[in-house]
């Protein structure tokens, strides 16, 4: 069974509408993230790479749906993946459209703010205008009503954390998403912001650290404050970028 | 096993990958289905990583 789609007979089972494997759930067991009530599949995709306009879109729908037939629930996007930016959640949007509307309930999605998005002092970093305004230009893209979780994207050191978490507890608020969390904060300043979520009432759920065999630096503490706070962790380039291949 | 590596602590419940064709999903999630790692193995790994330390993303993480 070859990867590449069958353009002699106009695309084959690509073309074709999509129904999930019915095995998908048989394949594998889901875990806890922290001690919340959301769980992840031990893997995940991400649509950082390999999702932009650069990419033909008949590939783009092959991996998602196999992914998806393979038990992976989660898919994890941000305003800027592409290239070029936002791409990816439109290219994911018409894929929800299309393939995936059906399974919305059966799927974590997941996307960000924080850096580089549009030109102009609110188009970047951890403030309230940028959070909002770049969340709502997201769920547009990914054709959909809420995302499962959203995240700050980075650290922004200018903007107090209250702000920054203050935007993400809005956004659980307005219905916009149903889980927050943070990705690449230090172990300080995850448990700042951690305690400043649950003041307001929405605990942050989740981290997105980079995590792998060659950057173990979650270890020195950020695991710890971690399990402290009852959060969770999803570790992007777990193969270090390809210099781990998964053998 | 790089993955099996990663989720060996629980407070990490998901290995986010990329992939640009189903078959490097399916080898990653072979590799995820394979034999488990033992003790002796993970003490191996903790001696040789120890010092190497590759944080792109350090910037963000220690500011």
């Amino acid at each position: 069974m070859t990867d590449q789609p069958n353009y002699r007979s106009g695309g084959g089972d690509l073309h074709r509408p999509y129904t999930a494997a019915d095995d998908r759930y048989d394949l594998r067991d889901y875990r806890r993230v922290g001690t919340s009530g959301l769980t992840l599949p031990p893997v995940s995709l991400g649509l950082w790479w390999n999702f932009g306009d650069n990419i033909p879109f008949d590939n783009q729908r092959a991996l998602l749906r196999h992914a998806f037939d393979k038990g992976i629930t989660h898919f994890d996007l941000a305003n800027n993946y592409g290239p070029p930016y936002g791409t990816a959640e439109t290219n994911f949007g018409r894929m929800m459209r299309e393939d995936f509307a059906p399974y919305r309930d059966e799927l974590i999605l997941s996307s960000k703010a924080g850096y580089d998005m549009w030109h102009g002092p609110y188009g970047n970093g951890g403030s309230r205008k940028y959070i909002l305004a770049s969340a709502e230009q997201s769920l547009r893209r990914m054709s959909v009503e809420y995302v499962d979780i959203f995240y700050s994207h980075r650290v922004d050191p200018d903007v107090p954390v209250e702000e920054t978490v203050g935007a993400l507890d809005t956004l659980v608020r307005q219905g916009k998403a149903l889980y927050v969390g943070i990705s690449s904060y230090s172990a300080e300043r995850t448990a700042v912001a951690a305690s400043v979520a649950r003041s307001l009432g929405t605990p942050l759920v989740i981290h997105q650290p980079a995590y792998s065999i060659l950057n173990r630096w979650v270890e020195d503490g950020l695991t710890g404050v971690l399990k402290q706070e009852g959060m969770g962790a999803i570790a992007f380039t777990p193969l270090a970028q390809g210099l781990l291949t998964d053998k | 096993m790089a993955i099996q590596w990663v989720l060996r602590d629980p407070v990490v419940a998901s290995a986010l990958i990329g992939a640009s064709r189903p078959s490097q999903l399916d080898e990653n999630l072979a590799a995820l289905d394979g034999p488990a790692f033992t003790t002796e193995e993970i003490e191996r790994i903790d001696a040789l990583s120890d010092g190497i330390d590759v944080d792109l993303w350090a910037d963000s993480a220690t500011s």
